[in-house]
């Protein structure tokens, strides 16, 4: 809520004014959090509908707390931006997904759900090239699928149950699958995720660290709400970590990888949520909580360095270690707790998530899970840093990024070792109670073996795993391309229909006036042609005659005197209208 | 290069040693049969980064890369 009131007063703001009012919002927003008792506030009447715009409990609490925390970090990163439009942008979207996560009734859920896609948009348009404006149309038009699909799956959910509440739904209904792709889309699952692989990676620096902590994760926060231990989810989950995985190694844009890890690592919690145990809840909400944490971190890494080198790819970048070593190492613990080494906040809570999947004895996604995470660390810890960072020094000269983006990225990476090291500050505020203890010997030793066997098999591979300066093509070929078949479509077959059809019809309607400017002329002439043409009877200078009549009457159809004179059209209306007058009086006479 | 050889000898230390801890803990309320084998994870993560690199650059060869202006083409 004072996000959004707080968007409208940016641009009055000006200068100083402005910096310490973006940076006490979060922070008054952190203490409104830490002071709301659970229950639910704000109910409204509305259309013999109750809509619920407070309502708070541990799991809405959890995400609104690392929210509101990505916020501040965000904000501190952006300090340095001298245009209001994007923090405009950015308020609306992080007050929209606040409003998401405190919705307790599913219209003001669609609400808030609406504002976050139309104000994130901003976020990628502001780059201001063409690349992010048609990846900015591209985004907002899938968006507003996925919306519409939420809408229609509301209504009729209302229509079966006459219930607004946002509450366990499970997947039982045309409604409720409806609802389903609507947030599935937010999520990034395959089929659905085209949208974040490619507008993420065109985003302004700062847009895309606001991004990816806040879409996906509040459509994580909706599917544990509402789909908690639907089936098919686990299977998605694992297939999305992997699907991921395998297209980070085809990535050349920097962010490019680290969006395709954003899909991966939603995987872990789109399958938690499928699991639906107490255990899987929970590693799912806490691995949203310490994923917000260090994919901003990550974000703010990659933007770092394209901000101060303008160069966005693996083939361009390398060897800039020795210029930006703060930036490396805070960028490294990002990729180590996305990796999960033990010490960083990725250890304590991915594993639970694979930990619930051991417990619900589900043996293929345990060992899927296991390979997204080799994967995670190869491209994430080590192939995106060493041909950023390392490699071939291609003589860029540059300097560490502002203060501002600095600290953010110190913070962020703070947090993560926080949690990391002591994991019972984000075990505290779960939904459930923690059963789980990450540091086990065993544990510990085989994440270890685990990582450190695939940073082998990476120095194995090195050469194999360079960037490549070619795109990858993915779900989005189907609209991309399908819309140029689409356009070929309206303009081949469709426009020579259209053009026929229009033949057609202008030239009836031309036979049509031609006979009514002088009818008895018309018919005559008709009389005559059938004459020449089908009754073959008559002889050779008969048909001349008719010939040499019929070119005249065609020529005269026209004229004036050849027409029925007023008088004589007048009469024979008279004419008809008297004939009319007798038929109808007889009509009465006779019934 | 005297930073680089070291920086290896500690890589590869760690990988031994990694290994041998494997062997002495006795790994405790395993849920698969894999688990107990030492240095399983070891195994699974050279084989897993391989088979994703090698399978991903197929993938890409034969059927997802492009040339980077490929969306341009008319």
């Amino acid at each position: 809520m004072i996000f959004i009131i707080g968007a409208f007063l940016i641009p009055i703001l000006k200068g100083r004014l402005r910096k310490i009012f973006l940076v006490l919002s979060p922070i008054l927003a952190f203490i409104t959090l830490l002071c709301m008792p659970h229950g639910t506030y704000l109910a409204y009447k509305f259309l013999g509908y109750e809509l619920v715009f407070g309502r708070v409990d541990t799991l809405s609490l959890c995400f609104a707390y690392v929210f509101v925390i990505m916020s501040f970090l965000g904000i501190l990163y952006a300090l340095h931006l001298k245009d209001s439009g994007q923090y405009m942008a950015a308020f609306l979207y992080i007050g929209g997904a606040l409003g998401v996560v405190f919705a307790g009734d599913l219209l003001s859920l669609f609400i808030f759900w609406e504002i976050m896609a139309f104000s994130s948009v901003f976020l990628i348009c502001y780059q201001k090239d063409k690349r992010s404006l048609d990846a900015g149309f591209r985004y907002i038009l899938v968006h507003a699928f996925g919306s519409s699909c939420l809408l229609a799956g509301i209504v009729l959910h209302i229509g079966d149950t006459y219930s607004l509440t946002f509450e366990l739904l499970g997947l039982n209904s045309l409604g409720s699958l409806l609802i389903l792709i609507g947030f599935l889309l937010n999520a990034a699952v395959p089929p659905l995720h085209a949208w974040l692989s490619d507008a993420y990676p065109k985003a302004t620096i700062v847009g895309a660290v606001f991004l990816s902590a806040f879409t996906t994760k509040t459509a994580v926060y909706a599917l544990l709400r509402a789909f908690s231990g639907t089936d098919i989810l686990i299977w998605l989950g694992a297939i999305m970590a992997l699907y991921g995985v395998v297209f980070a190694v085809l990535e050349n844009d920097i962010r490019g990888i680290l969006a395709y890890h954003i899909i991966s690592q939603v995987g872990y919690m789109v399958c938690g949520v499928g699991i639906g145990t107490e255990m899987a809840i929970n590693g799912a909400t806490a691995h949203a909580f310490s994923h917000i944490l260090y994919k901003g971190l990550l974000f703010m890494g990659a933007g770092a360095v394209i901000h101060m080198t303008g160069k966005r790819k693996l083939t361009e970048l390398g060897g800039i270690y020795k210029y930006m070593p703060l930036t490396f190492t805070l960028y490294m613990i990002g990729a180590f707790s996305i990796s999960a080494f033990p010490l960083f906040s990725g250890f304590v809570s991915k594993s639970m998530v694979i930990e619930a999947a051991a417990l619900d004895h589900k043996p293929v996604i345990w060992l899927m899970l296991t390979l997204a995470s080799v994967g995670t660390f190869l491209h994430t810890g080590l192939k995106l840093p060493y041909f950023t960072f390392f490699a071939k020094d291609r003589g860029i000269k540059v300097k560490e990024p502002p203060k501002n983006m600095l600290f953010a990225m110190g913070l962020a990476a703070f947090l993560c070792i926080l949690i990391g090291v002591y994991p019972n500050l984000l075990y505290s505020i779960l939904p459930y109670p923690v059963d789980f203890a990450p540091y086990t010997p065993m544990h510990i030793v085989g994440t270890m073996q685990l990582l450190l066997f695939t940073a082998l098999g990476f120095f194995l591979l090195k050469k194999k795993l360079g960037g490549e300066p070619t795109i990858t093509l993915d779900v989005d070929w189907f609209y991309r391309k399908s819309a140029r078949l689409f356009l070929w479509f309206c303009k081949e077959p469709m426009m020579k229909f259209a053009i026929i059809v229009d033949r057609i019809t202008t030239r009836s309607a031309h036979t049509f006036l031609w006979f009514c400017r002088n009818p008895i002329g018309a018919l005559k002439i008709i009389k005559n042609i059938i004459h020449l043409t089908y009754l073959e009877r008559i002889d050779a200078k008969y048909k001349e005659e008719l010939k040499t009549k019929l070119e005249k009457q065609k020529s005269t159809h026209l004229d004036r005197h050849e027409q029925i004179s007023i008088g004589i059209a007048i009469l024979l209306i008279v004419i008809i209208l008297l004939i009319y007058l007798v038929v109808y009086v007889m009509g009465v006479r006779i019934f | 290069m005297m930073k680089h050889d070291t920086l290896k000898n500690v890589f590869i230390i760690s990988l031994i040693l990694c290994i041998m801890v494997g062997f002495f803990i006795h790994p405790e309320h395993t849920v698969f049969w894999w688990e107990e084998i030492p240095g399983f994870y070891a195994i699974y993560g050279l084989i897993g980064c391989i088979l994703i690199v090698i399978i991903s650059k197929e993938l890409g060869y034969h059927l997802l890369q492009r040339e980077e202006d490929y969306y341009e083409h008319d």
